[in-house]
């Protein structure tokens, strides 16, 4: 698991943007702190003159904010759970995307937290979960279910990360103390070996059930409650195919950035994107299934206040929110990724970009038309965000970006000693898996 | 092999003791839930069923923690010591 000074030499690469910053690094960041600090003044402003800064009222409570937690949580599902399930079924290819995949998650679950604080309004509000929660409400299953994967997920990151981060112990002298602590004396003996594997593994399967929960847990929020095209069954795996379908695209868009900026082309190479691709496209066909039997459900039932949010919805002032969604989360990506002429990285990208959109309008348009049309005597309301919530939403995709380029900049973005391992047992271990699986080779004698 | 000084074992030790407190803090708010549910006989097999789940997992990651935390420190002292 360690490894070699000759062998590491030809990964140095993963270790140049740890010990290089460019320019281009410091204007990067010094644009999204300024984003972040515009986030700051338009929260100010909230918290000194309360939720009325923003476009929430009567009827429609919950809007951007909302939105956005579902959306990142969503996101989350990039990391633990996809890198889970490939290390689970040994796939190979994905040691140069695991890491990634698991900031992501650490990252975009600390925000999607934070969002709903927002919502709150008054932060000390969220207190009131400490003193006087009540575990009859969905609200407080997402606290525990959260706050669960949260720390799973990081004791996850950070597992894979102890090898890594000796390395730069014994060859990076700028915060060498960080590497010290976190490398707990690691010095690869057998030993700490077995230890480390033996929980890496039981940490990827206590994530996956973990993950699945937290997104059923958020669909709950909704379908637990009697409203308009929220109550239905399916909201739990709806949400988990919706939050996996984001998280893959989360997860490519981010690959292709570092891959340019950190020149990592000998890492991930197209074929990762090819995998990675057909994935999409098989969850994108899933979603448009899940949408597809959400709707025709609905519309079949013909109840009249679920009619007034579906048609709202289809042709009504949501309408060009529906048929975007529509657009990106299927046609787009579907378009692009079923040919092998433009799954290429680009395609990738492209697909990947509409359906990080598409998904954050699926989030908008399951939460914001429900509200605009209750079965409470008010009037039909249209939501719009103001430049409050429109500051908060920037200053947490700002956030999302710099916390994720600062990990680059002090830990390897990919796994070394994964990689390395690929090298050394991974084509051996991959060599004897694919001869088990086929039969054996008949002697002589057994032929008669 | 250079042993780590002193304080770096200090300052993890201090990690894992946080992260413990973190832990129970989490099972004594669980449990400090069923209680007040218990207490206003407000259907208390809700947050009994929900801690079956919520308190094991907290427990088991907490020992994953330790059993790396003290499977590699543990490895380097025994190496040590020989």
């Amino acid at each position: 698991m360690r490894p070699d000074a000759p062998t590491l030499e030809l990964d140095l690469a993963l270790i140049n943007p740890i010990v290089k910053t460019s320019r281009t690094f410091f204007i990067a960041a010094a644009f999204l702190l300024l984003v972040i600090l515009w986030a700051n003044l338009a929260y100010r402003s909230q918290l000194v003159e309360g939720l009325g800064v923003t476009g929430l009222n009567q009827p429609v409570s919950w809007g951007f904010y909302i939105t956005n937690f579902v959306f990142f949580i969503g996101i989350s599902h990039a990391g633990t759970l996809i890198s889970a399930i490939l290390r689970i079924a040994q796939a190979e290819w994905r040691r140069p995307i695991t890491r990634m995949a698991e900031v992501i998650t650490v990252v975009v679950l600390f925000l999607g937290a934070v969002n709903i604080i927002f919502d709150l309004g008054r932060p000390d509000r969220a207190l009131n979960v400490i003193y006087w929660g009540r575990y009859q409400s969905p609200l407080l299953w997402d606290v525990t279910s959260i706050t669960t994967y949260l720390t799973a997920s990081t004791i996850y990151l950070y597992l894979p990360l102890i090898p890594d981060v000796a390395i730069l112990r014994d060859r990076v002298s700028r915060f060498n103390w960080l590497y010290r602590i976190l490398a707990l004396g690691w010095r690869g003996t057998e030993r700490q070996e077995k230890v480390l594997q033996r929980a890496i593994a039981i940490m990827a399967i206590v994530v996956i059930p973990v993950a699945v929960s937290v997104h059923s847990v958020v669909s709950f929020v909704f379908s637990m409650t009697l409203q308009p095209m929220w109550h239905s069954t399916i909201f739990g795996p709806y949400f988990v195919v919706g939050a996996i379908f984001s998280g893959i695209a989360a997860l490519i868009i981010a690959m292709v950035v570092v891959r340019k900026v950190y020149h990592l082309e000998a890492y991930m190479k197209p074929i990762h994107f090819n995998y990675l691709s057909l994935l999409l496209l098989i969850m994108s066909l899933l979603w448009f299934y899940f949408t597809f039997a959400e709707y025709l459900t609905g519309y079949y039932g013909g109840e009249p206040e679920e009619m007034k949010v579906f048609w709202a919805k289809l042709t009504g002032d949501f309408a060009p929110f529906f048929w975007s969604m529509v657009l990106c989360n299927f046609f787009i990506p579907v378009l692009i990724l079923s040919f092998r002429r433009t799954r290429t990285i680009l395609g990738a990208l492209l697909a990947s970009s509409t359906v990080v959109i598409g998904m954050w309008i699926e989030r908008f348009i399951i939460i914001v038309p429900t509200l605009s049309h209750p079965r409470l005597p008010h009037a039909a309301a249209i939501y719009l965000p103001s430049l409050v919530e429109w500051a908060m939403f920037a200053g947490s995709i700002a956030t999302f970006i710099l916390l994720y380029m600062v990990f680059t900049k002090l830990f390897p973005i990919i796994s070394l000693w994964e990689i390395q391992e690929g090298r050394e047992v991974g084509l051996r271990h991959m060599e004897e898996r694919v001869r088990a699986y086929l039969p054996s080779t008949p002697t002589p004698s057994s032929q008669v | 092999m250079q042993r780590d000084p002193r304080w770096v074992l200090y300052v993890q030790n201090a990690g894992l003791f946080l992260f413990t407190v973190f832990v129970f803090g989490v099972i004594g708010w669980i449990i400090r839930l069923i209680r007040l549910s218990w207490t206003l006989d407000d259907s208390p097999s809700g947050s009994i069923a929900i801690s079956l789940i919520a308190i094991p997992v907290f427990l088991l990651l907490l020992g994953v923690v330790n059993y790396v935390f003290w499977g590699i420190r543990g490895a380097v002292e025994k190496e040590d010591s020989q």
